[in-house]
């Protein structure tokens, strides 16, 4: 089949501005091969994603690696992306945390675990209002972190941040391992509670 | 390993799960406890959206966006041959969530529609060569079947599925189809429902090729030259046995 040389609609978003349109039909657009749609969710979570792979992995040049995998990922399965469970960037820092973890326990990354720094977070510029949310829903969810019991919280952080198994973070802290299943069960339901009671229940949701 | 840990210990372990740390064999218990309880999912979902709000807002760097950008554009981005190849497509549809589930189905219909046509437009002789094919597939070990059914679960049509990707659907009910519409092959592949091809109004036997790891077809009635997803209900649907 020839090509008709006429601009595939499929590749188009409609008129608006990229920077208003919602993740979701942002996603529609990426499933439409739309890069400018891509490139859009990239503004919006591309450093987050490069964020928390680096803070897992501690290594600047894997965590692009897995920036860029999970980026590629959306691309070419937009459909993996179920709006009804959850927020993209939700989603996307899943698929970057379980890839990272990944890394991590293969030990690739490990030598480089003691290089570890912490880096200056620099605000997205753009779309105020969501920006907006995601600061304060940010801000109530460290302050709901913050006001765990040093166990679970240390138990949280080793886990997500740390990106090891519950049994590892059990012999890192000398507990045993279900004291430490059931403090992170605990821990991350008391945050829950705590953003619900904030008025936190649902992701942002566009309009 | 499956099925060694009880509900309760897999309820215990929803958190450690949410954030990735729990061991592999776990992981295939849990995701199999989570597929089949809405509550846990629903527990491990919310968790998620609440950990990724302790990830810092910052922007993506250029130099990340360059590296994705030649990788989509490169020749292992099997997407993008289908949008140099893309007619002229039907109105756009509303955007919804659904819309999001089926959109992907644009990557392969134009795809597909090549082979497809390829294989109608040696004429008669072609026709016989295709049905001789798929007998020939049918009797293959290794191929799988579908019975496309209609809703009310009376057998439209065929079809015959080799591992390497090729399939023959076969003609039991399909009535012709008036000028100006078509037939399509849809393959469900995970929860997308992506096109293996269209069919022509009439069909009686035709090849089709769709690599990946397809659990069901589905047919539907499109107006011609074919639709970038599926127009519901489907005529006729069937899961590969």
């Amino acid at each position: 089949m020839a090509n008709t040389g006429q601009v595939p609609e499929l590749t188009e978003l409609p008129d608006d501005d990229v920077r208003r349109l919602s993740d979701t039909r942002l996603v529609v657009g990426i499933a439409r091969m739309d890069e400018e749609a891509l490139a859009e969710v990239h503004r919006r979570y591309g450093g987050a994603v490069v964020a928390l792979a680096q803070r897992v992995l501690a290594n600047r040049a894997l965590a692009e690696d897995v920036a860029q995998d999970v980026f590629v990922g959306l691309w070419k399965h937009p459909t993996a992306f179920d709006p009804d469970r959850g927020s993209l960037r939700s989603y996307l820092l899943t698929r970057t945390h379980g890839r990272s973890v990944d890394l991590v326990r293969a030990e690739r990354a490990r030598r480089s675990r003691e290089e570890r720094s912490l880096r200056l977070a620099r605000p997205v510029a753009g779309d105020v209002e969501r920006e907006a949310w995601l600061l304060f829903a940010g801000a109530q969810a460290r302050a709901a972190l913050d006001a765990l019991s040093d166990g679970e919280r240390s138990a949280i952080e080793l886990a997500y941040f740390g990106g090891l198994t519950y049994q590892q973070v059990a012999t890192q802290l000398g507990e045993p391992e279900g004291t430490i299943k059931s403090r992170i069960r605990a821990g991350l339901a008391r945050m829950r509670s705590a953003l619900r009671a904030e008025g936190i229940e649902e992701p942002w949701q566009e309009s | 390993m499956a099925g060694e840990l009880s509900p309760e210990e897999l309820d215990s372990l929803l958190g450690a799960y949410s954030l990735d740390a729990v061991e592999p064999e776990e992981r295939a218990e849990l995701e199999q406890y989570l597929a089949q309880n809405p509550a846990a999912r629903a527990e491990v979902d919310d968790t998620r959206e609440l950990i990724s709000l302790l990830v810092d807002l910052e922007e993506g760097s250029p130099g990340l966006w360059n590296r994705i950008q030649e990788e989509i554009r490169g020749p292992d981005a099997a997407r993008e041959a289908a949008s140099s190849s893309a007619p002229t497509p039907r109105q756009r549809r509303p955007v919804s969530g659904r819309a999001v589930v089926v959109a992907a189905a644009a990557a392969a219909v134009f795809v597909a529609v090549v082979g497809v046509v390829a294989l109608r437009e040696d004429g008669a002789s072609g026709g016989d060569r295709i049905a001789e094919a798929a007998d020939a597939a049918q009797n293959d070990p290794a191929a799988r079947e579908a019975a496309l059914a209609d809703r009310d679960g009376v057998a439209r049509a065929a079809v015959v599925y080799l591992p390497d990707g090729t399939g023959y659907v076969r003609n039991l009910a399909l009535a012709d189809l008036p000028p100006g519409r078509t037939y399509q092959l849809w393959a469900v592949v995970d929860d997308t429902v992506v096109s293996a091809g269209v069919l022509g109004p009439d069909v009686d036997v035709v090849a089709f090729h769709y690599d990946g790891p397809v659990r069901a077809f589905a047919i539907s009635t499109e107006d011609a030259p074919g639709a970038r997803t599926p127009h519901e209900p489907v005529t006729a649907e069937g899961a590969l046995a």
